[in-house]
């Protein structure tokens, strides 16, 4: 996609846009169809990467696919009735944004190549001044749209910088490196590790997988559409909204396993032991495979393929976690050693501490990684105290375990475009700070008795300062729109901004 | 903490089948009390269990319990909650009873109400119907009309899009009959609790954070995630 044309770029004068959204994903695009669709003009959308897609840029480890139907994980107000399978494959969902960005004219907004590196409220014109790595920048209101899966996370163990084979992240995969008749070192055993082990396996002469902690993982309802239903979904589009609503309500279902109702849960359990036990026939082996926690506590995984994978001659399991390298050998928690060729390391993400908090200096120069020094919190999961015309997407509390991150993401911006609306060019908008530690509080409420909180496993969603579920939202998804889905003035202060308005 | 939730079943008799999902799920933010139905006068055994000011949640059968003891005492009804229940019987819905007196075995009538209850679309959410001494003792009570026109607390009326038991006409006609009542439709079979449970859900929470927030007689939009 080109991106917008450098004319008005004018060296020497700074540029200004209403609202600037920074990141180029499925939040960041959505919010760019959402503003471009609602007339407003002034606005850009930064990206980093030279191409637009976020996560379904940046992995395209073999075998990467989501695990929510497409149908679901998809723009409800961009429906696609061309979806190929039911869990459409990572590349897929890359056209689908490329195509999504193209089709709504985002080209005039989206700025590529260009990072933020810091944006910091100017108290005396009302405005978000923005350094970035093509020039500066102000901005009335900021919306972040980094995505929480984003910065790759390398595990910090001595030696691994020495590593004498090829060592890279699921999310940096190297295409280049042939892994044809090679020993493959897997480290990691969570949703990227068990898209990537199958497809190793194909082409390794070896593959050790070193897990640090079982995934719960349940069958895969996968299958391709037929021309018919493509056709139909074309033809009839309320069919396609018919089937969407009956994938959402579906999915909803699941809270009721993570929520502590100890009936949903067992039947959870048993369903996935039952997967575990009808793919894997060996008992030592299916030993090793257990979870040793309650189902829902970490992300439940699906897949047909990663537990008969186990049965393979040259596929191993290492149940312990990576503590050490040693020139090509890998050396686990438990003294085992490995000798490989590459290692793969499907560590996932820094999530807890979003490495964007600290780009962010909101009023008195305080950082959004300070204000979070005990955890992500905000008002509505997206607006933040001491950060005015701020609004942060996939921010605190906005994930979920078990339905699809888009309709989250709809939600926040729903709110997001009320926000905006009501402040109107004259408004700037901030978060009291009695609201925002409400609603903490309220999420502490909600999230004590689930399997997050009380499940006896340590996951991404908690944050490891403190144990405080920052990073899902404890509760039905519906739930969350209800909620969080309709800007509400009451808890803000608004004051009109400053007679230095915008540099014209 | 709001008032009391009573859960009323419909022929199965039992909150344990017809709310598995719900109930546990409603409980997380209110008091919810079970009424098992048993053969005989359904609406005595809810007016006994009841606390006053109660929410009255009624599925089915339950449906026109709720109504009927709305009716009978309504300064004792809070709110009040039908799902797939009907103002009168239809001519349908009293054949689909004559099949429980006709059918002498249990097996196959299960599987002859479970076609009947569940829509082609919720089929995998459908479960074996219970039928024993308990639901078919109940089957004589399936022939109740509601007295619509005592009805005064607020009432969400819920019906189901593809209701081949009861007739989503008939729940329609609920919302025309009752005065202070909101409707919301469904994509689902009669089994609406099965089929799409967690919809109702929040079509349940939302009516009972403020049940007159929609005006007496507006239709709630259809959801669309």
């Amino acid at each position: 996609m080109n991106a917008e044309p450098a004319v008005g770029r004018e060296p020497g004068k700074e540029e200004h846009r209403d609202i600037v959204v920074v990141g180029a994903g499925f939040a960041g695009i959505g919010a760019g169809i959402r503003l471009k669709r609602r007339g407003i003009r002034s606005f850009l959308v930064l990206e980093r990467a030279e191409e637009v897609g976020g996560t379904w840029r940046d992995n395209h480890y073999p075998g990467v696919a989501c695990d929510v139907p497409s149908h679901l994980y998809s723009f409800s107000f961009r429906p696609n009735p061309d979806w190929s399978s039911v869990y459409s494959p990572g590349g897929e969902i890359q056209r689908y944004l490329v195509d999504s960005a193209r089709a709504e004219g985002l080209a005039e907004h989206l700025r590529l190549g260009t990072e933020l590196l810091d944006a910091s409220w100017d108290d005396a014109s009302g405005l978000w001044r923005l350094t970035t790595s093509t020039g500066g920048l102000t901005a009335g209101a900021l919306i972040m749209a980094c995505g929480r899966l984003s910065e790759p996370r390398i595990p910090e163990v001595p030696g691994i910088d020495g590593f004498s084979g090829e060592l890279f992240h699921s999310a940096r995969w190297r295409h280049d490196v042939d892994l044809t008749g090679k020993r493959v070192a897997v480290v990691g055993s969570g949703a990227s590790a068990i898209q990537i082990v199958p497809r190793l396996a194909e082409v390794a002469a070896e593959v050790v997988v070193l897990q640090r902690s079982a995934p719960y993982i349940v069958p895969r309802d996968e299958r391709r559409y037929t021309d018919a239903e493509r056709s139909l979904f074309r033809r009839l589009p309320d069919e396609l909204d018919d089937y969407r609503a009956e994938l959402f309500w579906k999915a909803e279902e699941a809270f009721a396993q993570r929520s502590g109702d100890p009936a949903s849960t067992d039947r959870a359990r048993r369903r996935a032991l039952g997967h575990l036990a009808a793919q894997v026939p060996d008992p030592v082996i299916r030993e090793l495979l257990t979870p040793d926690y309650e189902i829902g506590c970490k992300r439940v995984l699906i897949s047909n393929d990663y537990y008969p994978a186990f049965s393979l001659p040259h596929v191993r399991l290492e149940r312990s976690a990576l503590a050490g390298v040693d020139g090509g050998t890998l050396i686990t928690a438990n003294g085992a050693r490995h000798e490989v060729d590459v290692a793969v390391l499907a560590t996932g993400f820094h999530s807890a501490e979003q490495p964007y908090a600290a780009l962010v200096h909101g009023r008195g120069g305080r950082s959004l990684a300070e204000h979070w020094a005990g955890g992500m919190t905000a008002h509505a999961s997206t607006v933040v105290h001491g950060f005015p015309n701020l609004f942060v997407i996939n921010g605190p509390n906005g994930g979920l375990g078990h339905n699809s991150a888009i309709y989250m993401i709809e939600s926040q911006l729903d709110y997001v475009l009320g926000a905006l609306r009501f402040a109107g060019d004259e408004l700037v908008l901030e978060v009291t700070e009695a609201a925002e530690s409400g609603y903490t509080a309220m999420i502490g409420e909600l999230s004590a008795g689930t399997v997050w909180t009380a499940g006896g496993c340590e996951s991404w969603y908690l944050d490891p300062r403190n144990g405080r579920l920052t990073l899902l939202w404890p509760d039905f998804a519906h739930a969350f729109r209800a909620a969080n889905g309709e800007f509400d003035p009451i808890p803000f202060d608004a004051a009109p901004r400053a007679a230095v308005r915008k540099p014209t | 903490m709001s008032a009391p939730l009573v859960l009323v079943p419909g022929l199965s008799g039992s909150v344990a089948h017809d709310f598995d999902f719900l109930a546990p799920m409603l409980a997380r933010r209110r008091e919810v009390i079970a009424v098992d139905l048993e053969p005989g006068d359904p609406v005595a055994q809810l007016a006994a269990a009841a606390p006053d000011g109660a929410t009255l949640l009624g599925y089915s059968l339950g449906a026109t319990v709720a109504a009927g003891y709305a009716a009978a005492q309504p300064a004792r009804v809070g709110s009040l909650i039908l799902v797939s229940g009907w103002l009168a019987p239809s001519a349908k819905l009293l054949a689909y009873a004559g099949l429980w007196s006709t059918i002498h075995d249990d097996a196959v009538l299960a599987e002859v109400a479970r076609q009947s209850m569940y829509s082609a679309a919720g089929w995998e959410s459908s479960r074996p119907v219970p039928v024993d001494a308990r639901s078919r003792g109940l089957v004589p009570c399936l022939s109740a009309s509601v007295e619509a026109d005592a009805i005064t607390a607020p009432t969400l009326v819920v019906g189901a899009a593809f209701d081949e038991v009861a007739g989503r006409r008939q729940s329609r006609l609920l919302f025309g009959a009752i005065a202070n009542a909101r409707y919301a439709e469904i994509a689902s079979g009669h089994a609406t609790v099965h089929e799409r449970p967690a919809e109702l859900l929040a079509l349940i929470d939302a009516f009972l954070l403020d049940p007159e927030a929609q005006p007496a007689g507006s239709t709630l939009a259809e959801s669309r995630p």
